[in-house]
């Protein structure tokens, strides 16, 4: 997005230069302390917290990019797990070294990626066309998926880009000469640093931030706030929903491919509902429009299931013991989102930013409902028993 | 394939059709009122088949174990709608679809703590495990009977509850119109609460069937029928039940006999080609073959 017109960001729309040095200064303490809080973790941090760490980053990218294309656009999309799954197995079998390709057996690779061997590269540039490669299939698969799917409102799409996930979901578990299956690969080489998966994070964060501040940005909201106004002004909805449905399956095909890089398997069931309920609470919680709030929520998201593993292993509390849970940190979690969804459906922050709100400053003009809720008042008043559900139908 | 095999393929996706068709007829209707597309119904059939293998153990016969089954879902119908939906109710559509999978996924994962994800014996009654042979080959199981009669009484019985009693009538005019039903003096709430208990006594006999049709059941086994009872309301038309009807079963014969007819290596695809035949209705007639709201698209 480096050819943006300046004049277009929010911050100058505001007015003063000063201001703009302000942002700047900001942003630069805010990576120097991002940097110095990754030199702390990568020294002193255990090999299992350093791995969490990176979870953090991979997490907020897949959160960031569904900001993008559901947050901004209003255009609810299920299937994003579908391009994190493009984005893994690409990457994998880009990296595996040949000798684990023929051990594991996929008759169904092309020779050319058979032979593909990347073990002599360094690391990082193996990794770094990993990446690529994953975020630039998946978005290509996007690019043909949403020209029809992106034109889909409301449920639809929700819907549509569900059935998306479930074919890419019985590809990846049927196709078992190229993915193997159930099984899944393994013996990916460990490749994501802490370094890269933040590198990417904040490439991933600028990007879509800058896009939300463009022309493209603007029309996307636009379009989200209220359809019909925005066709009106000559907002071209349907290009605006592809370029956010494509830019945010690219970033979600690069977090595919760390995160394969990372835990060293790729297996179908890493990729499908529950994933995708999880990425869905993060972006919820933090509040459908807001980029800091989708990695505030993965942050948390992330976070959370460790602590909460300690809760399913059984623990004493004073005279109370409880035995082993498994699966409690899951409906902790549903359960902790469906009071979100009653109390605070516009989640943490709404479509607000959080540093400068920890400043005591708003960002101008972005003082707006979430996506979520446009129009509603998140519950009725007691007693009310009142559905504008049909009202909104038609506003849609 | 010769008379005897289309035979049995026929009265097979018929079967699997109505299963489809109870699941949907639930979907529909609350759909239909709420706009709320409620993921947590595979769940309800799910906790259904559940109570009717807990029931079983007591020894009493499979009738009464079916109807004491059929009330706990209502039950479970009933607290969902309460402690989840009323809160949310008036909130965006897609607000109320992601709560749904909130209470979908607390349900399932509440199901694996209590019963533990392994799969179970179904305890269907020797009884309707037969064989009947319909003659010129054609044999069926005594499970696809039952299935099929049971499906149409009910469906029958809805017909009739909504178009001869008050309750009914204000349950198709909600649908039809919610500030229009209201200002007619019609309880919203009533007719949410109705949905949600006939939704569930489908879902809880659905749970019944596809147990003895399955023969297993586990805590994540309400997630498939859901899936596709959704695209059957999706390809007949969101929120018409004669349309969720038509769906499901035009969905049950063509997954029967698209693994029929279909090469061994594809059939294991048929998930796939499923939602693939969902996407193309979606692009080319969103409002599906009977609905009539207008299509949410550009």
């Amino acid at each position: 997005m480096a050819t943006l017109d300046h004049a277009r960001s929010p911050g100058r729309v505001a007015g003063s230069r000063s201001q703009s040095v302000y942002r700047l200064a900001l942003a630069v303490a805010a990576l120097a302390l991002l940097g110095l809080f990754l030199a702390y973790a990568d020294a002193s941090l255990n090999g299992y917290r350093q791995q969490l760490v990176t979870l953090v980053a991979i997490n907020a990218i897949v959160a960031v990019s569904l900001t993008l294309t559901s947050g901004f656009t209003g255009v609810f999309s299920l299937g994003q797990i579908g391009f994190l799954a493009i984005g893994a197995y690409t990457g994998a079998l880009l990296t595996l070294a040949p000798q684990w390709k023929s051990e594991m057996f996929l008759p169904g690779l092309p020779e050319w990626l058979a032979a593909l061997d990347l073990t002599e590269w360094p690391e990082q540039g193996a990794l770094l066309i990993a990446c690529l490669a994953g975020g630039g299939l998946a978005g290509l698969v996007a690019a043909v998926v949403g020209a029809p799917l992106m034109r889909l409102s409301g449920h639809y799409v929700a819907v549509a880009t569900m059935g998306f996930l479930i074919i890419v979901q019985a590809v990846a578990i049927n196709w078992e000469g190229v993915t193997r299956g159930a099984r899944g690969l393994s013996q990916i080489p460990g490749f994501t640093s802490l370094w890269v998966a933040y590198a990417w994070a904040v490439i991933t964060i600028y990007a879509v931030w800058r896009l939300r501040a463009s022309a493209f940005g603007r029309a996307m909201i636009a379009s989200r706030e209220n359809l019909i106004a925005a066709r009106a002004i000559g907002v071209d909805v349907l290009r605006e929903r592809l370029l956010a449905f494509v830019v945010g399956a690219f970033f979600t095909g690069v977090a595919g491919s760390l995160l394969v890089h990372q835990i060293g398997t790729a297996a179908p069931s890493a990729f499908y509902f529950t994933t995708t309920f999880n990425v869905i609470i993060m972006v919820v919680l933090g509040g459908m429009g807001s980029i800091s709030g989708a990695v505030v929520g993965a942050t948390i998201l992330t976070l959370a299931p460790e602590y909460l593993r300690d809760v399913e292993d059984g623990m004493d509390l004073g005279p109370l013991s409880f035995g082993a849970h498994y699966g409690l940190a899951q409906i902790i979690l549903a359960v902790g989102f469906i009071l979100v969804m009653i109390f605070r459906p516009q989640g943490l922050f709404g479509d607000r930013e959080v540093g400068p709100a920890l400043l005591g400053r708003f960002q101008p003009g972005r003082r707006r409902r979430s996506g979520l809720s446009p129009d509603a008042t998140p519950t009725l008043a007691p007693g009310v028993d009142e559905i504008p559900a049909d009202d909104r139908a038609r506003t849609e | 394939m010769n008379f005897g095999q289309f035979g049995q393929q026929f009265v097979n996706g018929l079967s699997l059709g109505s299963i489809y068709a109870l699941v949907a007829i639930g979907l529909a209707m609350i759909f239909g009122i709420l706009r709320l597309i409620n993921f947590a119904h595979g769940e309800v059939l799910m906790l259904g088949a559940f109570a009717t293998y807990f029931y079983a153990r007591s020894g009493l016969p499979f009738l009464v174990v079916a109807v004491l089954a059929v009330l706990t879902t209502v039950v479970i119908g009933l607290v969902m709608e309460r402690v989840a939906y009323r809160p949310t109710r008036g909130a965006p559509d897609v607000a109320l679809l992601l709560t749904s999978l909130g209470v979908s996924i607390a349900l399932q994962n509440a199901a694996v703590l209590a019963f533990s994800a392994q799969p179970r014996k179904f305890p269907t009654p020797r009884l309707i495990e037969q064989q009947v042979d319909l003659g010129a080959g054609v044999q069926i199981s005594g499970t696809n009977l039952v299935t099929v009669g049971v499906a149409l009484a009910l469906m029958a019985g809805l017909t009739l509850f909504v178009t001869r009693t008050q309750l009914g009538v204000s349950m198709r005019a909600t649908a039809e119109n919610v500030t229009a039903a209201q200002l007619m003096g019609i309880n919203i709430t009533t007719v949410i609460v109705a949905a949600f208990v006939i939704g569930s006594v489908m879902a809880g006999v659905a749970g019944i069937l596809w147990g003895a049709r399955v023969g297993r059941i586990e805590p994540l086994m309400g997630f498939i029928p859901v899936l596709k009872a959704f695209v059957a309301t999706v390809i007949g038309g969101f929120g018409s039940i004669p349309g969720a009807v038509l769906g499901a079963y035009i969905l049950g014969f063509g997954e029967i006999f698209l693994v029929a007819w279909l090469p061994d290596a594809l059939t294991s695809y048929r998930d796939a080609f499923v939602f693939t035949a969902l996407i193309l209705v979606l692009l080319v007639r969103p409002q599906g073959i009977l609905g009539s709201t207008e299509p949410e698209k550009i």
